[in-house]
């Protein structure tokens, strides 16, 4: 008690010193805590499902059938239930007001037993409720049930008109029932509303997820479902090829993306508290230094030494507590900040938050850094410096172990905010090379609207092209608009498109092995819409109509893929299961590779053709991609105008301008060289401002030695090398072993770079020099105060 | 060698305004060693300060081996100060972290004597203050006399012509004491001219003349 006193009346007394300490270890600790709430409602939180530890994903891109979902059931040992399931299925609600595209989950009626969620209200569907042909039933959200119904308790039971069909609403799910968060507004059964993939094996559309038995493992549930896999590619080849499924812990498949980049943010933030202990660590044993005086006082009343480092401990525990406290304060603004900054995409958003597991992390960091950093001057007391106290030091050129020790623990912040640094500039680095990464088109100006027509009024090809021409065409009229396009899948769309396996004539492929491609039928001047260069032959023009020969444009991945070497021009090619057999498309073009899923990877093999030759009645979905003549952003009503005027029923998802769609690809990227950036900045501040309160301090222990330099005849330029030529020193010291250092641990970070080298020499040299000039401002001033001491007063006030 | 006329020091200590020196007018000849004696607080340090360069905060005049320091620029100051002043103080004011012959390297390295002579100089002033021996030890390996007689080479190895004491014996027995005068007595003896300022009568007979000073005035 009386130590604590002590500490804070002395913390009182030195209220500049106190309140650097505090706000250095607040920064250190909010920084922390601020991350480790991302993390642990990320990456640690149980999932908010009961026996979560025990749900499996199955699949990995919506890529099985219901009846694999079938044969699994009936095989496996290792699940005790399996639900097949489609995410983010589109209905368009209509019947009041504009229409509005709903959200919702397809699901098989085990879907519930597996993820073993009740309703808020009403029930779940059974089998019963899953029938081909039966009446429309669905479960809707808790958000959904506020939003439309207000939370009425009648709202079960209502009738919702859903794509067009009447359906009921016979349940309210809680809001985690959203888990995958994809936005969720309603659960319905995969019979009722997906009839044509009951019964079929080649609908490879769903995903599966499961509930292992009691004490069944993820690795056993792994083997057995690869071994049920392959029996099922040997007995349904045509269907089956290359389906192997390897279930991972749920947990896993939902986290496991943002996994390595949050624990690179968690490490980057470890290392800025590190260097703030370091620099506390300074600031003490600068501060005991000047404070022998009083030890020696003590010492010769009686004091131990294990009292007076008794008392440094406390004293420092105390500075932590202060700072930790303000820190975890910080840490409800730094976790809002980073979630603003965090991609939409970041899984389990929704739950982090500062809990109790967050305070008590930082509770226990505060503590462990406290003790760290207090150790330091504590130790320079154990060895005996206490002792030497009451003797009269002319201390000229420096107290020795300290200062030598001071020097370490400063040379130790360069080398940690150089590794923090390099990481952050290699992460930058690639940021960069996204932002300036060929797109393959031209995304300014451009407004992209993807709609879906319903299939009870759209289910022929007639009604569809004759309603997406309209719609083009109306899109045109629109003031501003300089070209109005239609693809079912624009470049950047993470799920990819739809495909089909190609045929080439006169050219054989085994079975099953022919080249895949993704499909992009478009309407519409779609390449001058998005300027994708034509890099041979011709684009498709309004010749290219139905009935008319057929015709098709690849892409240049696809051209190369087939006919290495060669013109693709004339090529004669067919999708196998999509058009009569005998049936061809001549290669027209080719058209450049965009970037089809991400800004990282390049363009899928792909044929475009134009959307009227199209034999199959289910492509009633796509995009519109109009350009503007001046901002985009301005077209979105006029665009809803265009399809309204059409169709007034349908509506439109994910308006948004091509500029957003790539800034949205680039996001994850963004977020992380960001808060890379900031920690690496508050490191290198902390480990300048380390040097400088050295700096400052060697110059105040050595005024008199300086004095004595200056009265034998020292110039200005001299004692500014001998200040700065110390700090340098320390600082080449600092970066000679951080370089290594980052060397060593950029490894890890490389799944995060993107044509990037981890050893990237401009970025470590452009961290060098940077540091080494923050470094130098940094002596520069305790430097110059030394050049202008006043030899006569130092000499004097001995 | 040195000429001072009406040379005045002074601060202002709230409305007041103090003087440390008071019209000083002082001459010394090449090859004087003067004493410039008081009692404490009578100025003797701040006008060896002021002879020594290192304050130009005067008003009057004061002249250095011809050259009007009163109107030098703080470059030319510390050129005229490193060509011809070298300073011996109480607390000797060795530089802890230098061994002995490095500590008689700096006021060479300050002057831009090239390695090979500076080396060569300070072995010279190792062998003729007697100190070889000890030239690779640090200061506080040597006795209080030891690390006087090391200063002391270390204000002439730079061969200034006017050596500035300070106290010099104010921290030595007296034994010690009488040995580092008889230095300074031979120094004189070979050409440099010294000053010293002193408490003691006897360091001051080592001396050929004797300046008095009391409240920053010079005694007639």
């Amino acid at each position: 008690m009386h130590e604590i006193r002590s500490a804070l009346r002395l913390a009182g007394r030195s209220p500049g010193f106190t309140a650097l300490a505090v706000l250095t270890m607040a920064l250190g600790i909010g920084a922390n805590a601020a991350v480790f709430s991302v993390v642990y409602g990320v990456l640690l939180r149980p999932l908010p499902l009961p026996g979560a530890e025990r749900l499996a994903f199955i699949t990995r891109e919506g890529d099985v059938s219901l009846l694999d979902g079938v044969d699994w059931r009936a095989e496996s040992r290792s699940f005790e239930s399996i639900a097949l399931f489609l995410r983010a299925w589109a209905f368009d609600l209509s019947g009041s007001g504009e229409p509005e595209r709903l959200r919702g989950v397809v699901a098989e009626p085990q879907y519930f037993e597996v993820v073993g969620v009740r309703p808020l209200l009403g029930r779940v569907f059974g089998e019963e409720d899953n029938r081909v042909g039966g009446p429309h039933v669905a479960l809707i959200s808790e958000r959904f049930w506020q939003r439309r119904f207000g939370r009425a308790r009648d709202a079960v039971g209502q009738t919702l008109i859903l794509s067009d069909n009447p359906t009921t609403v016979i349940g309210v799910m809680p809001a985690h029932a959203d888990f995958l968060q994809d936005d969720v507004d309603l659960w319905t059964p995969a019979a009722v509303v997906t009839p044509w993939a009951v019964g079929e094996r080649g609908t490879n559309n769903f995903d599966a997820m499961g509930r292992l038995r009691n004490g069944a493992t993820v690795e056993e549930a792994r083997a057995e479902m690869v071994a049920i896999s392959r029996k099922l590619e040997a007995a349904y080849p045509k269907t089956n090829r290359n389906k192997i499924v390897e279930p991972i812990a749920l947990v896993e498949f939902m986290v496991g993306d943002v996994r390595r980049a949050l624990w690179v943010l968690c490490g980057a933030v470890g290392f800025v508290l590190l260097i703030a202990s370091v620099n506390l660590a300074s600031l003490l044993l600068a501060r005991s230094s000047a404070r022998q005086d009083e030890f020696a006082l003590r010492a010769a009343l009686g004091a131990s030494r294990w009292r007076i480092v008794r008392q440094l401990l406390v004293e420092g525990l105390c500075l932590a507590v202060m700072g930790g406290a303000l820190g975890i304060g910080l840490a409800w603004l730094g976790t809002d900040a980073l979630l603003a900054l965090a991609p939409e995409g970041l899984p389990r958003r929704a739950e982090v938050a500062v809990q109790w597991p967050v305070v008590a992390f930082g509770a226990a960091v505060t503590v462990a850094a406290g003790l760290a950093f207090s150790a330091i001057p504590a130790i320079h007391v154990l060895r005996g410096e206490a002792a030497s106290y009451l003797k009269s030091g002319r201390v000229m050129g420096g107290d020795g172990a300290r200062q030598r020790t001071l020097g370490l623990l400063v040379a130790s912040e360069v080398t940690l905010a150089c590794v923090l640094l390099i990481g952050s500039g290699l992460l930058v680095r690639t940021f960069l090379r996204l932002q300036g990464v060929p797109l393959g088109f031209d995304p300014s100006r451009v407004l992209s609207a993807q709609i879906i027509l319903p299939e009870s009024r759209y289910g022929e090809k007639a009604p569809q092209t004759s309603a997406f021409e309209r719609i083009l065409q109306r899109a045109q009229e629109i003031p501003g608009v300089e070209t109005a396009a239609y693809v079912t899948t624009p470049p950047l769309s993470p799920r990819g498109g739809i495909g089909n396996r190609v045929l080439v004539q006169d050219r054989e492929f085994p079975p099953n092995q022919e080249p895949g491609a993704r499909a992009r039928p478009v309407l519409g001047d779609y390449f001058r819409a998005l300027r994708i260069p034509i890099v041979e032959g011709r684009a498709f023009t309004a010749d290219d109509r139905e009935g008319a020969p057929r015709v098709a444009i690849v892409n240049q991945r696809f051209a190369r893929q087939l006919w290495p070497g060669e013109s693709a021009l004339g090529k004669r090619i067919a999708w196998r299961d999509w058009m009569p057999e005998g049936t061809w498309m001549e290669v027209v073009g080719v058209a450049a590779d965009v970037k089809a899923t991400t800004l990282t990877g390049g363009d899928v093999q792909a044929v475009y053709m134009p959307y009227v030759q199209r034999d199959q009645p289910w492509q009633r979905f796509g995009t519109l991609v109009v350009r503007a003549r001046g901002d985009a952003g301005l077209l979105r009503r006029g665009l809803r105008e265009a399809v309204w005027t059409v169709d007034p029923t349908v509506p439109l998802e994910d308006e948004q301008t091509l500029d957003e769609r790539v800034a949205e690809a680039i996001a994850p990227q963004q977020a992380s060289a960001f808060a890379l950036a900031v920690f690496a900045g508050a490191a290198l501040l902390l480990a300048v401002q380390g040097l400088y309160a050295l700096l400052a301090y060697a110059v105040e222990r050595r005024r008199r030695e300086i004095a004595v330099r200056m009265a034998l005849g020292a110039r200005s330029q001299e004692l500014l090398r001998l200040v700065i030529g110390r700090g340098m020193a320390l600082t080449v010291l600092g970066l000679a072993v951080g370089v290594p250092a980052a060397i060593l641990m950029s490894s890890g970070i490389q799944s995060l770079l993107y044509e990037v080298e981890p050893t990237d020499p401009f970025t470590y040299a452009l961290v060098a020099v940077a540091l080494a000039a923050a470094a130098f401002l940094a002596c520069a001033v305790p430097a110059h105060r030394a050049a202008r001491l006043d030899p006569m007063a130092a000499l004097r006030s001995e | 060698m040195i000429r001072l006329k009406g040379v005045e020091k002074s601060f202002r200590q709230g409305a007041e305004r103090v003087f440390v020196l008071r019209r000083i007018d002082l001459e010394v000849r090449e090859g004087d060693f003067v004493s410039i004696m008081g009692p404490s607080g009578a100025g003797k340090s701040t006008l060896l300060h002021v002879l020594g360069l290192q304050d130009s905060d005067f008003a009057g005049e004061y002249e250095l081996r011809g050259q009007p320091v009163h109107k030098l620029g703080k470059k030319e100051r510390l050129a005229l100060q490193r060509e011809n002043v070298g300073f011996v103080f109480q607390s000797y004011h060795l530089l802890d972290d230098l061994t002995v012959a490095e500590n008689l390297d700096v006021p060479l390295s300050y002057r831009d004597v090239p390695r090979s002579e500076r080396q060569a100089r300070v072995a010279d002033s190792l062998d003729r203050f007697g100190i070889v021996g000890k030239k690779d030890l640090y200061p506080r390996q040597l006795s209080g006399g030891q690390q006087q007689l090391v200063a002391v080479a270390r204000a002439v190895v730079a061969r200034p012509r006017l050596i500035l004491a300070d106290e010099p014996t104010g921290s030595l027995h007296s034994d010690q004491a009488r040995e580092i005068m008889a230095l300074f007595k031979r120094l004189n003896g070979e050409g440099t001219t010294i000053v010293q300022a002193t408490h003691s009568q006897e360091n001051a007979s080592y001396g050929n003349r004797v300046v008095k000073l009391r409240d920053g005035w010079i005694d007639a």
